[in-house]
């Protein structure tokens, strides 16, 4: 009798979850069926006929040069772009949580990038690197800052990844904060009392509560990172000599311009593979540890 | 019984959802006709142009009562019609680049297009152009402007500094020499955006030299030649390079809307680029002296590159073909081509109407003397696509991973050769 109502209660519960579930399956596993039927066509993406080719677009895909570049690109990023937003973000949400003169008013400057629009932060930036660059090498006569990082193909990613930075650590900054605050300060009292440094609270009471905070962060930007494809498009787009291409940008080329849709496609669902491993790996990683574990 | 209603409810929701769909499908269909009148969507990728495109629209609404056209012009605007052509959503009337554009060619190709060859106006077309236009002896567009490339140059500091404007590359490259011998800056090149690139070699340093490419292509198409074995094709790439040593410098970080903004503000004496970039210098600063010539030419014999610009298509799916004709009729009457290009400073492909461009005075007289040469063959699109890919790669010394001409040539005639059948299938005889 019991077990029957709890039953119809998970059913009455199940309707209410209906219209979501039929929009996920209208809007997401519909066309992903579909793009994975494409992926198996050489359509031109305008053509009215098209043949199947059977998985000849994945075979050509791995030995395609330039996906692998792209892949490279993106895996590099995604690496340097997660340590930079954990740290960086860290190191200010620590500094923002002090009793500073103005906290109020730097943590609403420090948000400020998050809130401006990815066009505008991509021609403010490509200004800042064609004209200010040259001026700081010229005051500080570093080879480095001789000209703008974005023509230059081996410094083109780090300009892009300073500007996503300054922009995408915004937003970790205000849940660390967020993550900071909910640590018990008695916790810290005590540890003083029982002559634990500096560091030692960081690692030993801070960090285990930051955990699930950091968690998202960490998620999120390796998510960002491997399916970067606005901060290239608004400041590189590719270039220089196809230098910061990344594979959106690459599935994007493909599919708009080249006249690939059936490969771009393909390439897309081994995209979607690479990261939903690579998203269930960290999540595993991260969800290892945490307060009381 | 509980699994009955459950099963109910669901198919219940779905009858719903399909309906909904159902409705909005309906909805749009009904726009059309609710107003009595036909109504059509020009869809224009111009952005320079969008206004003189509204007074042609606006004209025509005015001048009849059964048909409403309406211009549509979005951002990135290849990229929507790319994805429109892919869902079967063509707009009525597309304005469209050239037939050296990959792009058209790829639309003609697919059968995107409307057939239009009993179109009267094409009678009105400029002879020499009418070859040009025709694909595998049918005709899908009509064309309106042409536009061309060549030097701008400022004319004030060219005045201040006594120059003359060069005739032979040599005399260019002492002039620049000159300029640089002073601390100024002889070129802008916007090399961040690919296409100045191939726009830089193919049209104004190839093209002036070379004139119309379609022999070459077709030769090297049939294997008759390669690009690096080419008579030119080698010596004006290395130009585009040589020339890089008079720039701004830095090269790669300087983008077009940033280099023409430069220019305007009169940061260098000379900008390559093509017609279409005046509109823009001009709104840049309004009071700037604006010359154009043709890039020279080894022994002065300097031709000028020229490409449709501006053709207008029908969809060959536009369920109202009649109306949209008789759109295309009106756009491409003398009176509103004269209106187009006293306004966009292109080139008329009617006869009777001129070209009113003060600043390429110099062109325009070359192009009536014949020196003109209308670009009409377009490359296979993978051959245009990794030119414009991989020609940063020949400004790059190659420890940088940069590449020499001859690879780069080279890479270009193996696809070229890998992709012949799409060019001879349209071009072949």
């Amino acid at each position: 009798m019991k077990k029957s109502r709890l039953f119809q209660r998970n059913h009455i519960l199940f309707l209410f979850t209906l219209p979501i579930v039929i929009m996920y399956c209208v809007f997401f596993i519909v066309p992903l069926l579909m793009g994975m039927k494409n992926s198996f066509t050489d359509w031109s993406g305008t053509s009215p006929e098209y043949d199947f080719i059977g998985i000849q677009n994945y075979i050509d895909i791995f030995q395609d040069e330039r996906f692998r570049n792209a892949l490279i690109f993106n895996f590099k990023y995604t690496i340097l772009l997660t340590v930079g937003t954990v740290v960086i973000s860290l190191i200010i949400a620590l500094i923002l949580n002090q009793k500073l003169k103005g906290r109020t008013f730097l943590r609403s400057i420090y948000f400020l990038p998050a809130i401006l629009s990815l066009v505008t932060v991509g021609l403010i930036w490509n200004e800042l690197f064609y004209r200010v660059t040259p001026m700081i090498g010229e005051a500080t006569g570093l080879k480095i800052f001789e000209s703008s990082w974005l023509g230059d193909p081996k410094l083109a990613m780090y300009a892009i990844l300073i500007v996503n930075l300054w922009q995408g650590c915004a937003t970790p900054i205000v849940l660390l904060i967020a993550g900071l605050q909910s640590v018990p300060q008695d916790l810290y009292e005590a540890a003083q009392i029982d002559g634990a440094n500096a560091w030692d609270r960081f690692k030993s009471i801070t960090v285990p509560y930051l955990i699930p905070v950091l968690n998202i962060v960490i998620v999120t930007s390796v998510k960002a990172g491997l399916t970067t494809f606005d901060y290239i498009k608004a400041m590189t787009d590719g270039g220089p000599m196809q230098a910061t291409e990344s594979v959106g940008i690459l599935i994007y080329n493909h599919a708009m311009q080249e006249g690939k849709f059936g490969y771009s496609v393909a390439e897309s669902m081994i995209l979607f593979v690479i990261i939903a491993l690579v998203s269930v790996l960290t999540m595993r990683m991260t969800n290892n540890k945490k307060v009381g574990d | 019984m509980k699994k009955k209603r459950v099963l109910a409810v669901v198919m219940a929701v779905t009858m719903l959802a399909g309906m909904a769909t159902g409705c909005s499908s309906a909805g749009g269909e009904d726009k059309g006709s609710s107003s009595g009148k036909i109504e059509l969507e020009f869809f224009t990728q111009k952005r320079e142009a969008s206004e003189t495109f509204d007074k042609i629209v606006e004209e025509f609404n005015n001048s009849q009562d059964e048909i409403i056209v309406t211009q549509n012009i979005v951002p990135d605007a290849t990229s929507v019609l790319m994805s429109r052509a892919a869902t079967g959503d063509l707009p009525d009337i597309i304005q469209v680049g050239g037939m050296q554009d990959s792009n058209t060619m790829q639309f003609m190709k697919e059968g995107h297009f409307l057939e239009l060859t009993d179109m009267e106006c094409l009678d009105n077309v400029v002879d020499e152009y009418k070859d040009a236009i025709t694909f595998q002896g049918k005709n899908y567009v009509v064309p309106i402007s042409a536009n061309f490339s060549g030097v701008f140059y400022n004319k004030d500091m060219f005045e201040e500094a006594g120059y003359e404007v060069p005739t032979t590359y040599d005399e260019l490259i002492d002039l620049a020499k000159d300029i640089q011998s002073k601390g100024e800056v002889p070129f802008l090149f916007p090399d961040k955006d690919a296409w100045t690139i191939v726009q830089c070699w193919e049209d104004n340093i190839d093209g002036s030299a070379r004139g119309d490419r379609s022999q070459v292509y077709a030769d090297i198409a049939n294997g008759a030649t390669t690009f690096e074995d080419d008579a030119l094709f080698p010596e004006t790439l290395q130009k585009v390079i040589d020339i890089r040593q008079y720039g701004q410098g830095d090269t790669l970080s300087l983008g077009y809307d940033q280099a023409i903004s430069d220019f305007a503000t009169g940061k260098s004496y000379m900008f390559m680029q093509g017609v279409w970039a005046l509109p823009s210098i001009k709104s840049a600063n309004p009071d700037m002296n604006i010359g154009m010539f043709s890039f020279p030419s080894n022994d002065g014999d300097t031709k000028v590159s020229m490409g449709i610009d501006v053709n207008l298509a029908i969809s060959a799916d536009c369920e109202n073909a009649d109306a949209a004709k008789e759109f295309v009729e009106f756009a491409a009457s003398k009176e509103m081509v004269q209106l187009y290009v006293d306004n966009d400073y292109s080139v008329p492909c009617m006869k009777d109407v001129t070209a009113n461009i003060p600043e390429a005075e110099m062109i325009v007289n070359m192009i009536n003397e014949g020196k003109g040469a209308l670009q009409s063959t377009a490359l296979p699109k993978a051959v245009a696509d990794e030119r414009q890919n991989t020609i940063q790669k020949v400004l790059v010394p190659a420890e940088d991973g940069g590449e020499d001409i001859s690879t780069f040539l080279e890479n270009l005639t193996k696809v070229f050769q890998e992709n012949k059948d799409e060019f001879l299938e349209l071009y072949g005889e």
